[in-house]
This record gives C-alpha cells, structure tokens and sequence, in this order.
C-alpha cells in the first residue's frame, strides 16, 4: 500500500510540474499569439485589398450566411485608408471536391475584384491543390462585378470567363462559385444606388 | 557502447524508418514534398533529443511501473511547450511546421526511444542517441519526400526539376505513391545491406 501511495506521488509531482511549466508558457505566450493571429488575419486581408490600413468587420445579411449552401459568407471586412472607403474583403467558405474551401475576395470601391486568395482547403495535391497557385487565382484580379464568373473548360475568351485546371473542375467550380458569392453580395447589399455604405 | 557509435546507430543502423519501421504515420502522410520531410524530421529531431534528456535525467525518479504513463506527459508537455514558443515567437517557422507538431505526439520513435534507451542511459548518450535517430528519421523522410516530389509534380524542394515534356504521376503525391515507395524503398535497402553482409 505504502508503495502504491510512493509511486502516486511521484507521478502526482511530475505531473504537477508539468502542468506548472505549461500554465507559465501559456501566461508568457498567450499575448504574443493572440498578436500573432491578428496579425496574420490582416495580412490576409491586405494581400486582396492592399490599399487598406485597417478593417472593420460587417454584418454578413442572412440570407448570404447560412451554413448548408454550397458557398456562404462567414466574414466581410470594410478596408479603410484614412477613414476613406477603399473596398471590401469576404471570406467565403465553398464546398469544394475534398471539404471547405476558405476564399478571401477583395473587391475595391470601383467594383473591382483586387485579388482572391486560397486560405485552408483539403482538396486533391496535384489536381484540386492548384486552386492555391497563383497562376490560377491570378485569373480572378481586375475582373470586373458587374456580371457572374463562368467557368470555362480551355482557353478563357470572355472577360468574365475562367479557365478551369485540366482535371479538378469541381475545385474551380467551388472556387469560382464562391468569388461570384461576394460579388453578388456586393452589387446587391453593400453597393446598392451606387452609393457604396 | 561507444558514444560515437550511438549516435550513428539512429542513423545507419538502427534507422528509425527503414530499419525499425517505427513512426509510419508521420512518415506515409507528410512525405508529399521534401521540404515537409525536412520540417517533420528537424521537429522530431528537436523532440527528441529534448526529451531523452529529461527522461534520463529523471530515471532514478520516475518509477518503473507509472513510467509509461510519465513519459506520456513529459513528452506531450515537451510538445506543447515548443508549439506555443514556436507560435509566439518564431510565426514564420509555425506557419509552415504549425501542422506537424501535434503529429510529434503521437510519434512512436520518440516513445520507443525513451523507453528503450533513455531510461537506461545516461545524459549525454541519451542526447546523442536522440539526435541520432532525429537525424536518420530527417533524412529517410527527405529521401521519401524527394522521390515523391519529383515523380508527382515535377518539382523538388519547390523547384522545376523536370522538363515541361514531363507529365507527372499524380499517384506519387497521393498515399498509395506513400506506399509505394516506402515499400520499395525498404526492399531496395534490404536487398543491398543483405549483399555486404
């Protein structure tokens, strides 16, 4: 019994000490990462909407935000230089081949899409993993908002065409349907009358 | 043993992929590019030696009949240590091994050293074992990441190494191209150690 009681111990105080040693990491980089987070999260803004200093989030309407679809809203941010409106960022969730897709949309204050960029994603490497690639979302910058993006499978023709990757036309349908997402949200909620809110 | 030879053990020998076969998870998920297997392996690696130190440090301590459950929380207190400092302070470095530490948890190398060799070793030799076995589990990774990367997408350590008449073997990057090679690897291996003996 006395033994039983010894061995307790011992692993009592080790376990103790560990979670002593975790608690004074955790006081002396729980600062720091929450830091880190925004940080990083206004990074990601930034790199789709590089004229803004800082963002203010906006309600995302209901009607855009629910879960269930296949692409919703989670996030919209106003990008703001100087109190003067410079656009918009959405972060849109689409149902892509292997799960959610997370996309960051810039559109700027003239109805333009600034850059998209691919957040997390599960999608096939090789294949669906080169939604990621620059040289696929790079089809998404300058394009105008004034009608829905459509995928095209070959060279893209029309202005408002992208070209799907050669065997993941599910990725870039989800992707694409996500872009069209925000500017639909866009034209309809936040620049109605012209007039941006 | 010679310390020399400990520490070469890990890496020839007793190497902890191809000649133990310890660790497959880790190994067969995140070989699809070199770089992975450099940040995986350097990550055990720093795991590893850390905490062969502290369990041979504590090994007069640490009762034989809870050391398996004293192990668990050293290592898995170690892990957690590293994953905050690393968030906090080194967020470059997170962002790409972010997804790796957890994996190092449940990393059987790390268990079956410290109970094979920590345990009964002294400081210095425990350290030098571990490093030895962080090294050769690095370099076996590599090696793994490296074949995988070039067959499946061209590319090694993110550059184009094949011409662009090559047509990638997708599968490679996929996890039977894991399989695959891992297997063929380990015969290849087995055939020519089998020679010189």
């Amino acid at each position: 019994m006395s033994d039983m009681l010894k061995v307790g111990f011992k692993l009592l105080i080790i376990t103790v000490v560990a979670a002593l040693g975790l608690s004074l990491t955790n006081l002396a980089t729980a600062d720091a990462i929450e830091e880190q987070k925004i940080k990083i999260a206004n990074e990601a803004r930034q790199a789709v909407l590089s004229g803004a200093e800082n963002f203010k989030p906006i309600e995302v309407d209901a009607g855009y935000s629910g879960e269930g679809t296949s692409a919703y809203i989670d996030e919209i941010y106003a990008g703001k230089l100087d109190d003067s409106l410079v656009g918009y960022t959405f972060r849109v969730l689409a149902k892509g081949y292997g799960g959610d897709i997370e996309i960051i949309v810039g559109i700027d204050a003239e109805g333009k899409i600034e850059a998209v960029q691919i957040g997390g994603h599960s999608e096939t490497p090789g294949l669906g993993a080169k939604i990621a690639d620059d040289s696929f979302t790079s089809q998404y910058s300058d394009k105008a908002v004034d009608e829905a993006l459509e995928v095209v499978k070959g060279k893209a023709s029309g202005d408002s065409q992208i070209e799907a990757i050669s065997g993941a036309t599910v990725s870039t349908q989800a992707v694409t349907e996500g872009v069209n997402k925000a500017i639909e949200y866009y034209n309809k909620v936040l620049n109605t009358g012209g007039e941006a809110q | 043993m010679k310390l020399r030879k400990v520490f070469t053990n890990g890496i020839i020998n007793e190497n902890p992929t191809f000649r133990l076969v310890l660790g497959m998870c880790p190994t067969l998920a995140v070989t699809t590019a070199a770089e992975n297997g450099v940040g995986m392996g350097l990550a055990t690696t720093f795991v590893l030696v850390a905490s062969n130190i502290v369990i041979s440090a504590l090994r007069k301590f640490i009762p034989s009949k809870v050391r398996i459950p004293a192990f668990v929380v050293i290592i898995a207190t170690f892990v957690t240590m590293v994953g905050m400092l690393m968030e906090a302070f080194v967020p470059q470095l997170y962002r790409s091994l972010g997804l790796f530490i957890p994996l190092i948890v449940v990393n059987c190398i790390i268990m079956a050293r410290a109970e094979s060799f920590a345990y009964e070793n002294g400081i210095v030799a425990s350290a030098l074992d571990g490093l030895g076995m962080g090294l050769g589990f690095t370099l076996s990774l590599t090696l793994l990441g490296s074949i995988r990367e070039i067959l499946g997408n061209g590319t090694w350590f993110g550059m184009q190494v094949m011409g662009s008449g090559f047509n990638p073997a997708v599968i490679m990057i996929l996890p039977p191209g894991a399989f695959i090679t891992l297997g063929l690897l380990l015969a290849l291996l087995n055939k020519l150690t089998a020679k010189t003996e």
